[in-house]
């Protein structure tokens, strides 16, 4: 038994536009919390601001990767004849 | 306005609400996300969260007698037993085989189909029990990560729907949101010894939930706790409630916030006798409920 209260996958959780967090709901009544930005940073750990519970959020690290930090990749370059 | 003359059951999900009117009609308030409403029309993004009751559309002649909601699903209990269901089905839990493309019920379906007439329902966060009008067979949907549906013996009979027999008719059918518990008639004779008491439990223990300390976290068979004279039960998210006919209340399992009633917020794995209703009389306790993390006693 893992220590977090479950693994849940990122398209189970809602996702709040306006202050860009996702959100899934505690057994206590409030709601565990992690953020596009931290998403983007590569952690997986969404908290309870009301327990000690821990959600691991299960998802694909390459579909939140902050895009200014992508390095240009030189061989997409398109050649013009 | 709701008709009818008043509301006979309230059912409330994460963030739905479900009632039912002494006519047998159900009305629906909250979020649609998941087609947890059962009203067509609802965004699927939720942008717009209904304001008030409307009337959840429902096959005609339909009469409801119970109606039950998981944290993103809802059940409707008809006068002739059948079950009916909508919203969130990912995990199978309205006991249809889950669309991976379009995960999501949004309108009022026959989801008991191939099972003979039901008596109870009950929701959990992604499974559904039902308990047919035999009370003693028992069929339960959805996920199963923690043993939600039921002992290892249990088999498939129709859609998702898997079943298993209960050894005394049941009295009351709940769920916590990860496990299941049934209240059964008293004992007769020699189930004592047997160990069979009148409280079947399955599904998640981590915390307490199944009254006995489990290996992996879960119960992945029935599980008897014996309290005697228990008349009423009712799960929180993670613990369970259960009122004796003296007055009496019991509680296990998840207590981090005191909710299942021991001040030192350690989780309880063998019933506390909360309220002694018997040592004081005048002071009995008559009616027992209880939120996702909260409980309350009406003494």
């Amino acid at each position: 038994m893992s220590s977090y209260y479950d693994e849940i996958e990122i398209e189970d959780m809602e996702f709040d536009e306006e202050n860009e967090i996702y959100t899934y709901p505690c057994p206590c009544g409030d709601r565990f919390v992690i953020s596009l930005e931290e998403l983007q940073n590569g952690d997986d750990i969404a908290k309870c601001p009301s327990c000690s519970l821990l959600l691991k959020v299960v998802y694909d690290a390459d579909d939140f990767a902050a895009e200014d930090d992508e390095p240009i990749e030189l061989s997409t370059a398109i050649t013009v004849a | 306005m709701i008709p009818g003359s008043y509301v006979q059951q309230v059912a409330c999900g994460w963030n739905h609400t479900l009632l039912l009117n002494d006519l047998g009609q159900v009305y629906a308030a909250g979020s649609g996300t998941f087609g947890q409403l059962g009203i067509a029309g609802v965004p699927a993004d939720g942008s717009i969260a209904l304001g008030g009751w409307t009337q959840v559309p429902a096959p005609v002649g339909s009469v409801f007698v119970r109606i039950a909601c998981g944290i993103r699903h809802s059940l409707a209990l008809d006068q002739d037993g059948l079950v009916y269901g909508w919203g969130a089905n990912r995990c199978g839990q309205l006991g249809i085989p889950p669309d991976k493309r379009s995960p999501n019920i949004p309108t009022m379906a026959l989801v008991s189909q191939g099972l003979p007439p039901i008596a109870m329902i009950a929701c959990g966060r992604s499974h559904s029990i039902l308990v047919a009008q035999d009370r003693r067979t028992v069929f339960v949907a959805g996920q199963d990560k923690y043993a939600q549906c039921g002992p290892a013996t249990s088999h498939m009979v129709a859609g998702t729907w898997r079943t298993f027999q209960l050894p005394r008719d049941a009295i009351k059918a709940c769920s916590g949101w990860d496990f299941g518990a049934i209240l059964l008639g008293e004992p007769t004779d020699g189930d004592e010894e047997r160990g069979i008491g009148n409280v079947v439990v399955w599904g998640r223990g981590d915390h307490g939930q199944v009254a006995q300390r489990v290996e992996n976290g879960c119960l992945r068979d029935l599980g008897y706790i014996a309290v005697a004279g228990v008349c009423d039960m009712v799960c929180g998210s993670s613990h369970v409630v259960a009122l004796t006919q003296d007055g009496s209340v019991y509680m296990w399992g998840w207590n981090e916030h005191g909710n299942a009633g021991n001040p030192n917020l350690e989780n309880i794995f063998t019933p506390l006798c909360v309220h002694d209703g018997h040592g004081n009389p005048d002071n009995r306790a008559v009616s027992i409920g209880c939120g996702y993390g909260n409980s309350y006693v009406v003494s």
